[in-house]
């Protein structure tokens, strides 16, 4: 009887041979299956463990050998070393390990927190995965879509929309060279300056068109949770807010806003839109008549956080830098040297700025802070 | 506090990925319980994700699956006091998770779709196709956490049998009425 036989004999309705195809599948199928988003539940997780641990009494290590035991177990290795190479070298990794001094005191943890950042450096725009760089592309300006499955970015003639590979999905060619573009929350509309111009383009690359004809050097940004409304500087220096689909003007701020605004950050409700220039910050509510200014000297940035919260200030005077939420007594981190640059993680719990070399991430409560190789100057943090 | 980054720099990612990350796990663990946070971190770096897909594949809940993932690991480290460092930690980390899972699988009320509506599926996970992720949710939760354990963690059913407390052989009848349903649902595909 061939052995083929005595199988068909024992597994007469291939029932065997049948698990054993669907167990393969199944194993193939298995190896690449990851949990959804678990790479960012990772970072939350591995706080809380650090947490856990730390909170937890540490063991002192059960190996302990009396002073004069190691000084003759030192002496033994170096007798046998002196005539057996091999075994000496063996007792000797022994002693080493018995006598090396453990390690009492915990090292702060240096992990990254979780998400891409798109970062400008000298040759382009690099993505940053994780605290991982990548060359993302030769770009100028760049920003995540809301969920983070494009970037729109800009070339010296183009505005494109690219994959996280950096692999274009469409490009417009505007009348004026582009820059700071902006997505709006839902994803599809993406404004931008090109010249003195405020333009708006819809998500898949079609109907690129003029919106405003005069706006300052201050990129446009969408207001949280209403749809398409977008609000930007004019010449003037006032904010206008509007909406791009109705083509219809909806507010100007009572006020202009700063020297040196760069950036609009809106506070998540969308009832508040902080302008920070040069020293001054300016925070416009649409339903308050007047604008509040907050002085600070030396204040370089200032934006609000994706999830509610007052807004974090980066101020930097006489060699130091320190970064504070509005309204607090301490700030976060304050340090010698140069911050550049400030912006939220996307889950709103770290602040990222540059200082020098180093990407520097402070936890929200000032509790913690890592450093990592600085990749550019970060322009915009997804998931 | 505020933390001094510039000690944070000097013991930041690069020293950690070539001096911690050659430490046998029996280190790790020795100087996790001697109050090591680095330590911690490379364990958690290296048990993670076989933790959190074994328990996402038991749920079918991202969310939840987290949650249980990152359970096993705090209660690991609270424990690792008790815990023999001369053993493996992922199998006590998976027994633990999977454990876990089982219980949050078998509480979970069955999803009740309403009339013309399709129940919610399991969330798809990254990898998978959505006939898989359902038909592995169509098992029983006992017999899904046989599948993963054997299938995706490549432990023995000997092993399984000293996690889930099951003789040898109810495990084995578990993986094979598990194959079977599988292999049945998975036939019923266009």
């Amino acid at each position: 009887m061939t052995r083929a036989r005595v199988s068909a004999a024992r597994d007469p309705h291939g029932a065997r041979t049948r698990r054993r195809a669907t167990a393969r599948e199944l194993r193939a199928a298995l190896r690449d299956a990851r949990a959804p988003g678990e790479d960012a539940a990772a970072g939350r997780a591995l706080e809380r463990v650090l947490e856990a641990h730390a909170a937890a009494p540490a063991v002192a290590p059960r190996r302990r050998l009396r002073p004069a035991l190691v000084v003759a177990a030192i002496l033994l290795a170096a007798v046998v070393a002196a005539g057996l190479t091999s075994p000496g070298q063996a007792v000797g990794d022994w002693i080493r390990d018995v006598v090396a001094p453990q390690r009492h005191v915990p090292a702060p943890p240096a992990q990254v927190p979780p998400g891409r950042v798109l970062a400008r450096t000298g040759g382009g725009v690099a993505m940053v995965d994780a605290g991982r760089a990548g060359r993302f592309g030769p770009f100028r300006d760049a920003a995540w879509s809301p969920h983070g499955r494009f970037a729109a970015v800009t070339t010296q003639d183009l505005l494109l929309a690219v994959t996280p590979a950096g692999d274009p999905r469409w490009r417009v060619r505007p009348p004026a060279p582009p820059r700071r573009p902006a997505w709006s929350p839902d994803g599809f509309r993406i404004a931008y300056l090109a010249g003195p111009q405020l333009r708006v383009v819809v998500g898949d690359g079609t109907d690129d068109r003029l919106f405003w004809g005069h706006a300052r050097d201050v990129g446009p940004a969408f207001r949280p949770g209403a749809g398409r409304e977008v609000a930007w500087v004019e010449r003037d220096g006032h904010i206008r807010l509007a909406d791009v689909d109705a083509a219809q003007l909806l507010w100007r701020s009572p006020a202009t806003v700063p020297p040196g605004t760069s950036e609009l950050s809106w506070a998540p409700d969308g009832n508040r839109v902080l302008a920070a220039g040069r020293n001054r910050a300016v925070l416009f509510d649409l339903r308050a008549p007047r604008a509040r200014t907050i002085r600070a000297h030396g204040l370089a940035a200032a934006a609000f956080p994706p999830a509610s919260g007052p807004p974090a200030l980066l101020v930097r005077n006489a060699g130091r830098s320190e970064i504070r939420l509005l309204g607090a007594r301490e700030p976060l981190i304050s340090t010698n040297g140069r911050y550049a640059g400030l912006r939220w993680s996307p889950d709103g719990r770290w602040l990222l700025t540059r200082w020098g070399d180093q990407w520097l991430y402070v936890r929200r409560d000032g509790r913690r802070a890592v450093t990592a190789p600085a990749e550019g100057d970060p322009l915009a943090w997804t998931r | 506090v505020v933390p001094d980054p510039g000690a944070m720099a000097v013991t930041g990612r690069l020293e950690l990925s070539v001096r911690v990350r050659r430490r046998s796990e029996a280190a790790l663990v020795r100087d996790a319980r001697a109050g090591d946070a680095e330590a911690v971190e490379e364990l958690f770096r290296r048990h993670w994700r076989g933790t959190i897909r074994a328990a996402y594949l038991v749920v079918g809940d991202a969310a939840a699956a987290e949650d249980i993932a990152q359970e096993a690991f705090v209660k690991a480290m609270a424990a690792l006091d008790r815990f023999d460092r001369r053993r493996p930690l992922a199998p006590w980390l998976h027994r633990i998770a999977v454990n876990r899972a089982i219980d949050w699988a078998r509480a979970r009320r069955p999803e009740v779709s309403t009339e013309g509506e399709r129940a919610a599926p399991p969330d798809a996970a990254a990898g998978l196709s959505e006939e898989l992720v359902r038909a592995l949710a169509a098992l029983p939760a006992d017999r899904r956490a046989v599948v993963v354990l054997r299938y995706l963690l490549e432990y023995t059913p000997g092993e399984i049998a000293g996690m889930l407390d099951l003789p040898r052989g109810t495990v084995n009848s578990r993986l094979r009425r598990g194959l079977d349903e599988l292999e049945r649902r998975l036939g019923e595909r266009p």
